[in-house]
């Protein structure tokens, strides 16, 4: 009698939540509705079952309906909040496997095991999920978040940061999994202050929603002062529709002023370079220039400054006569001028190079000894090492030397990172001259992973990743590959 | 050239005699061997830097050879003055510090 | 009272010293054969007896197998030398531990004062493990504390310390020892003592010239001994000690007869030495070996924008200098006088008293008298060379004395009183006696004025020649995976010294996975190039000891630190996962095999002759000098390798060193001829490229050609060879793009794939691919060619990059 409805509820209660991820719109209020009444009526249903069932003095039989029939509604709500902050990472596990009953319920498990242990951090826990996520072959998306979230709970968030996004360049979807890395990104951004992150992220609807996630995405908006922003009283209502109120109280008021200042002011740039004042002679001009480039936010045009001032204060005649004069009074060796200039424009080219390189700034448009040589560092630093890394992760491979799946995903992001890193700042010429060593590495890779190591998700993203390149370059030739690779089908643990 | 100018370890001006620059030096080394709270940093024109006896040491070695020392004072001589001032605002300083783990997401 | 004892030891590789200086006077121990130098020689017998110096010098030729000496050339190699009659090894360390204690015990019998702490000199390019091994003997021997110095600072330091006139200039020490060559360039100023420079042959020494004579007196035998013959050592030895003595006759007389009481036993035949030898010869063969030193002088000087005859003085120390014909050579080519007066045996041992004496380390034990009265802790110059230096002190405890005076012990000076702060400290300058000891006794007052009695009560300056903390001899670096080096630490730098760098890794380290291993290569050297440098010690990170797996591009930061003794400690900081890695395996001087070095230097000869011919063709004058100098350079490499087949170790070292050399020199020189062919090159590219790509090209392709000629063109002006390599991959490229389309260029890979079937990795899979190839090429199948060509190519082995060049570095 019960069994009918509780299934037809239960499909439905879950066809509100998916319904719910594809949206930002005003239907998230209405499917969040829909999904909590169903919920209350299979609550009320299950409870009247159960307490029958007990009167009916088939206790055991009503302990398992609790099981069966409460744990998929009431599962998510109590890993949240409370088998997660008590650091249960066991329970989380296991609950979250019972209540997930999907194709594949133990990769929900996994996360919520990781969170519990990200919330609470020990040891073991560490090694209990690392084991339980080796297990898991091949690699997907639940693996990678869960690895992000033990980075997060040793502190390391730039590590979590990139492992959460990587998920997102893997085919394997777990809609569970996936809203909690944009949850976590989320909170993450709005803990940096990073609003513009969360509002990209928005408008790629890169992650299902979470009402929290939903409520960060409103105050990102309102603060960017983007046209789609929610109006006042919609983003009151999606942090009603929030957990954590009492924490986010702040972000929503802070969003919603009530004077007309702008909210969009917190995010401006401070990017004023202290303009050294003009009547100096160029070698203290350029000195100042330097300090201000190596003390204030580093960008192209302070760079392009600092350059520009150097190559004048070296080929000023004052310098030289200053330093000729020292030299002499010092009684410094023959040859002591020409070599100081030389050293001097090497360590200045040296330290722009690394601030520049750390800012990923592309050299300034400055002709003169220290821009060529800036230049031509930034460039040879950069495809060196990308080309040492690409290479590293090749040779390892053809020395027989194999890591957990994980670690080859890591090491692929961390080359990819390296790649954009480098070609946001080296530009168009730059990317074309990178890509032909990162293609032919990493079709290599690809076709291995795939062929020997069985880890098709891991292996797509390579592919899809260099066809994008190839695609940007114009590399007709891998154009042509880029698409036969893609257009194989990939397994997931989903299809089953 | 800056950060670590021997003229700055030292606190000296770029004139300084040579037989100066030894005694100074002699009496820095004695002084952070003591512990003395008053040599722990110096200034420099990007703010504070603690002082270690190496860097001491080294700054003395830079400035006995000619050469070394027409490159620390051409720096020392044209740079703005020392400051005392930290570092202006870091832009890595979170905006809204523990956020993440009041929103449940820890440590 | 009670006077310092600065305690300086010279351990040289055929004779050592020892000398103590009390802050007025040097004086040179002797021992008890009342000679002031003792022979490094250690002789070990059958009941474990060890006799050091003359006495064990005499066995040298009865009982060489047993008796060791110049073992300080082997000096960190790890090498264990072996005295069969004991059946015992020992390592060179613990033979120079040897020669320290007996130093040691002569300094107890002379002043009946056990010694702790003290100075050893180590030759001016001793390498790091050099060092440690030399720290690690005088631990051995009981030392407490010791500090290491350059051996030419040393010799400048007494040098200094006598020369009444402080005029100030530049000096050059030549010491040439009885295994090294140092020639150091220092120069006085103001009472300061600074090495401007210093160069050197690590394997250049009076042994050399002892053996070029005994080799010419082997060529005049019946039969002729050969060095690379391990049965002919013993009639070599026996020549060798001859040889020595007829060298030292002709430092007087033009004439000596080389005369042994027995016969030689060579091949078991007795052959007869009656021979003579000339002033003249000696000179004609010891000519060049001298002018290797003063190649090696000249360079340096010229490198430091001197020409000869700028010397203010010229100081010769080490045993072969006393040979007239060295003094006078050397004399006229350096157009400088040779000061007088210094005795070139144990001024090295003086200079390193002198020095213990800059560093305050006084070689008696530390005292434990109980302090009597406030106990203050002092900081202030043992030797100064400012006549007013500062004294900074602290008194212990709480309630310290108000006031503090010096007062110097002849009356004629005391301080102004300077007042102490609420915490003790206290800061005073002292007037000092100009070249000379001063004694200062301490007067600390309460606040009511009373005097309050303080430990130590006194402390004496001595005003004098000083020297800045020991430089570092070869710049200390780490290897990065692109082969150049970091520098850490410059060559000159004062020890002890620290520095930190930034580094980012190239591979990932797996957590947990064993066989992942960062490598953070040490090395030292002078080159920018890594394989030119030595390898002194690596930093490990492996997975299997990482908290987690650290990816490529993670930041390391690494901190290379080094003490006065030679001792490296590096250590290495991961911020991500927040964890110090500190443990450094040091490594050892590389052992050198006689089939290596036969390798290496077959193929130095092939290099050299490569660019040899390239230097003719294209008329390099300037290359084709510095090749001339490369070949003599493997010529006598060539002999040391011989000599190294017949088992001596310490040949082959000075081969391994040799060859290094010449591989440095031969670098630059291939870097000059490598741009005309890379030139060449990239045009053959470029119109390769121009063609195929305007034949079969999409517009795309043809529009990005563009780009990449101009930009070749770019780099070919500004010759930049990484830039032009680049563009011309990515020519190369496009070109093998467009050329893929058309129908012949499958069949072009599909024939070149099959003529290398013999190569493939499964032999069976490719010829079923080739048979497959076939038909589809008779097919005109293209698309089915290319695959099967795909295939061919997957079977062939690929040929990994050597990763030599950076030691394996992991970082960047």
């Amino acid at each position: 009698m019960y069994a009918l409805p509780v299934i037809l509820l239960t499909r439905l209660h879950q066809y509100a939540i998916d319904a719910r991820r594809k949206n930002r719109t005003w239907h998230y209020f209405a499917w969040s509705g829909v999904a909590a009444l169903i919920a209350t009526v299979m609550f009320l249903l299950a409870t009247t079952l159960v307490a029958l069932l007990f009167y009916a003095k088939l206790w055991w039989l009503a302990i398992a309906m609790i099981g069966l029939l409460l744990l998929p509604i009431v599962g998510p709500t109590l890993v949240r909040h409370v088998l997660v902050p008590l650091g249960a990472y066991r329970l989380a596990y296991y609950l979250g496997w019972a209540c997930r009953p999907g194709k594949d319920p133990t990769a929900y498990g996994l996360v919520a095991a990781a969170w519990a242990q990200a919330v609470k951090p020990i040891g073991a826990g560490e090694a209990w999920v690392a084991l339980r996520r080796d297990k898991r072959i091949p690699l997907g998306d639940a693996e990678v978040i869960a690895t992000a979230l033990l980075a997060a709970s040793r502190g390391d968030a730039a590590t979590a940061r990139l492992l959460m996004r990587s998920a997102h360049m893997l085919v394997e979807i777990h809609p569970m999994v996936r809203e909690l890395a944009g949850e976590w990104l989320a909170c993450d951004a709005a803990e940096r202050g990073a609003w513009s992150e969360i509002a990209e992220d928005a408008e790629a609807a890169r992650w299902p929603a979470t009402p929290l996630t939903y409520f960060l995405e409103g105050v990102a908006a309102r603060r960017l002062g983007s046209a789609s922003a929610p109006s006042r009283r919609e983003l009151w209502a999606r942090w009603l529709l929030a957990p954590h109120r009492r924490h986010t109280n702040e972000l929503r008021d802070a969003a919603t002023p009530t004077s007309s200042e702008t909210p969009a002011a917190h995010e401006a740039q401070t990017n004023s370079v202290d303009a050294p004042p003009p009547d100096r002679a160029p070698l203290p001009r350029a000195i100042a220039a330097h300090l201000a480039f190596s003390t204030s936010a580093p960008s192209l045009i302070s760079l392009g400054t600092t350059v520009r001032a150097w190559d004048a204060a070296l080929s000023d005649g004052a310098t030289h006569g200053w330093l000729g004069r020292r030299a002499l009074e010092l009684d410094a060796p023959l040859g002591a001028v020409d070599r100081a200039l030389r050293e001097i424009a090497t360590v200045v080219t040296d330290q722009l190079a690394r601030i520049a390189d750390g800012a990923q700034l592309g050299a300034p448009m400055s002709h003169g000894p220290i821009g060529d040589g800036l230049a031509r560092r930034l460039r040879h630093g950069r495809l060196d090492n990308l080309e040492a890394g690409f290479t590293r992760w090749r040779d390892r491979q053809h020395d027989g030397e194999h890591h957990a799946a994980i670690d080859e995903w890591r090491e692929f992001i961390a080359l990819q990172t390296a790649y954009t890193a480098a070609i946001t700042a080296g530009g168009a010429e730059l990317r074309r001259l990178a890509f032909p060593h990162a293609y032919s590495t990493g079709t290599h890779m690809a076709a291995w992973l795939w062929n020997t190591r069985s880890e098709y998700a891991l292996s797509h993203a390579i592919s899809k990743w260099l066809l994008d390149e190839a695609l940007a370059v114009g590399d007709t030739e891998a154009i042509e590959l880029g698409h036969r690779n893609c257009d194989l089908y990939v397994p997931t643990r989903n299809d089953k | 050239m800056l950060e670590d100018n021997p003229f700055f370890v030292l606190g000296l001006p770029a004139d300084t005699s040579r037989i100066e620059i030894e005694r100074e030096a002699q009496k820095l080394l004695g002084m952070l061997e003591l512990g003395f709270a008053d040599t722990k940093t110096y200034q420099t024109p990007l703010g504070a830097r603690p002082r270690t006896p190496e860097l001491v040491r080294a700054a003395v070695a830079a400035l006995r050879d000619p050469y070394r020392r027409l490159i620390a004072e051409l720096w020392a001589r044209h740079a703005p003055a020392p400051t005392t001032a930290e570092r202006a605002t870091d832009p890595a300083e979170p905006s809204h510090p523990g956020l993440r783990r009041s929103l449940g997401w820890g440590p | 009272m009670d006077t310092p004892l600065y305690v300086g030891i010279d351990l040289g590789t055929t004779n050592s010293a020892a000398a103590v200086f009390d802050g007025e006077r040097v004086s040179v121990i002797r021992n008890a054969q009342g000679a002031t130098v003792t022979p490094s020689v250690v002789r070990i017998d059958k009941q474990g007896r060890i006799t050091v110096g003359t006495r064990a010098r005499r066995f040298l030729e009865q009982d060489s197998a047993n008796t060791a000496a110049e073992f300080k050339r082997l000096m960190g190699t790890g090498k264990a030398i072996e005295f069969p009659a004991n059946s015992s090894a020992k390592k060179p360390e613990e033979l120079s531990a040897e020669v320290l204690k007996a130093l040691r015990q002569d300094i107890t019998d002379q002043l009946g004062v056990q010694i702790e702490r003290a100075v050893i000199s180590v030759p001016a390019l001793f390498e790091l493990p050099q060092s440690a091994a030399t720290s690690e003997a005088a631990r051995l021997a009981g030392f407490s504390r010791v500090e290491l110095l350059q051996e030419p600072i040393a010799s400048a330091l007494a040098a200094g310390w006598r020369a009444d006139d402080d005029g100030g200039g530049t000096w050059l020490v030549f010491d040439l020892g009885g295994g090294t060559f140092d020639a150091s360039l220092l120069e006085t100023r103001d009472g300061l003592l600074r090495v401007v420079g210093h160069d050197g042959d690590n394997f250049l020494g009076g042994r050399d010239f002892d053996w070029t004579i005994t080799e010419h007196l082997a060529s005049q035998l019946s039969v002729v001994p050969r060095r690379n013959n391990p049965e002919h050592a013993a009639a070599l030895r026996a020549l060798r000690l001859a040889a020595e003595d007829a060298k030292i006759e002709l430092s007087r007389g033009d004439r000596a007869q080389v005369t042994l009481a027995q016969p030689l036993s060579i091949d078991g035949q007795d052959v007869d030495v009656d021979l003579e030898l000339t002033r003249a010869t000696v000179e004609r063969l010891c000519t060049p070996l001298v002018d290797r030193a003063l190649d090696v002088c000249l360079r340096l000087l010229s490198g430091n924008g001197l020409g000869p005859g700028r010397l203010a003085k010229l100081v010769l120390v080490g045993g072969p200098t006393v040979m007239p014909m060295v003094r006078q050579r050397v004399a006229a080519r350096l157009e400088s006088t040779i000061a007088e007066g210094h005795d070139p045996m144990t001024l090295v041992a003086q200079g390193a008293a002198l020095y213990a004496a800059t560093a305050s380390l006084d070689g008696r034990a530390a005292s434990v008298a109980v302090p009597a009265g406030r106990q203050v802790w002092l900081q202030y110059p043992a030797v100064s060379a400012d006549l007013t230096p500062h004294v900074v002190g602290k008194f212990v405890g709480d309630d310290p004395p108000a006031k503090i005076k010096l007062v110097r012990n002849d009356g004629a000076w005391s301080s102004t009183e300077a007042t102490v702060g609420p915490d003790g400290t206290f800061l005073t300058t002292v007037t000092l006696l100009p070249r000379r000891a001063s004694t200062f006794e301490i007067e600390a007052r309460a606040k009511g004025g009373e005097l309050v009695a303080v430990t130590p009560s006194q402390l004496t300056i001595v005003q004098g020649l000083t020297i800045g903390d020991p430089p570092l001899s070869r710049t200390l670096g780490v290897a990065l995976a692109n082969g150049h080096v970091q520098v850490y630490l410059e060559r000159g730098a004062p020890l002890p010294a620290r520095r930190t760098f930034t580094h980012h890794t190239i591979e990932t380290v797996a957590k947990g996975s064993s066989d992942s291993v960062l490598r953070i290569p040490i090395v030292q050297g002078e080159l920018s190039q890594a394989e030119l440098c030595r390898l002194v010690g690596t930093l490990d990170i492996g997975g299997d000891v990482v908290k987690d797996t650290v990816p490529t591009g993670s930041a390391v930061e690494v901190t290379i630190e080094l003490d006065r003794g030679g001792r490296l400690s590096a250590r290495a900081l991961i911020p991500a996962i927040g964890q110090v890695f500190e443990h450094v395996a040091h490594l050892l001087v590389p052992d050198a095999s006689p089939e290596v070095l036969d390798a290496a230097i077959r193929d130095l000869r092939r290099q050299l002759m490569d660019l040899r011919s390239d230097a003719f063709r294209h008329q390099l004058g300037h290359v084709i000098e510095k090749l001339d100098r490369i070949e003599a350079r493997l010529s006598e490499a060539e002999r040391d390798i011989d000599a190294a087949h017949g088992g001596d170790a310490d040949a082959a070292q000075r081969a391994r060193r040799a060859l290094l050399d010449v591989d440095a020199t031969m670098a630059e020189a291939d870097l000059s001829r490598k741009w005309p062919e890379l030139d060449q090159n990239a045009r053959h590219v470029a119109i390769s490229a121009s063609s195929t790509v305007g034949e079969h090209g999409t517009d795309a392709e043809r529009a990005l050609l563009q780009e990449v000629l101009s930009a070749m063109e770019k780099a070919r002006r500004e010759k930049d060879a990484a830039e032009l390599e680049r563009q011309m991959r990515l020519a190369s490229r496009l070109s093998r793009a467009a050329f893929h389309r058309t129908s012949e260029a499958w069949e072009y890979y599909f024939e070149d794939a099959a003529s290398e079937i013999s190569k493939m990795k499964d032999l069976p899979k490719a010829q079923q691919l080739v048979t497959e190839g076939k038909a589809a090429r008779a097919a005109g199948n293209t698309p089915e060619l290319r695959r099967v060509v795909n295939a061919l190519w997957q079977l062939l082995p690929e040929d990994s990059e050597a990763r030599k060049k950076g030691f394996d570095s992991g970082v960047r």
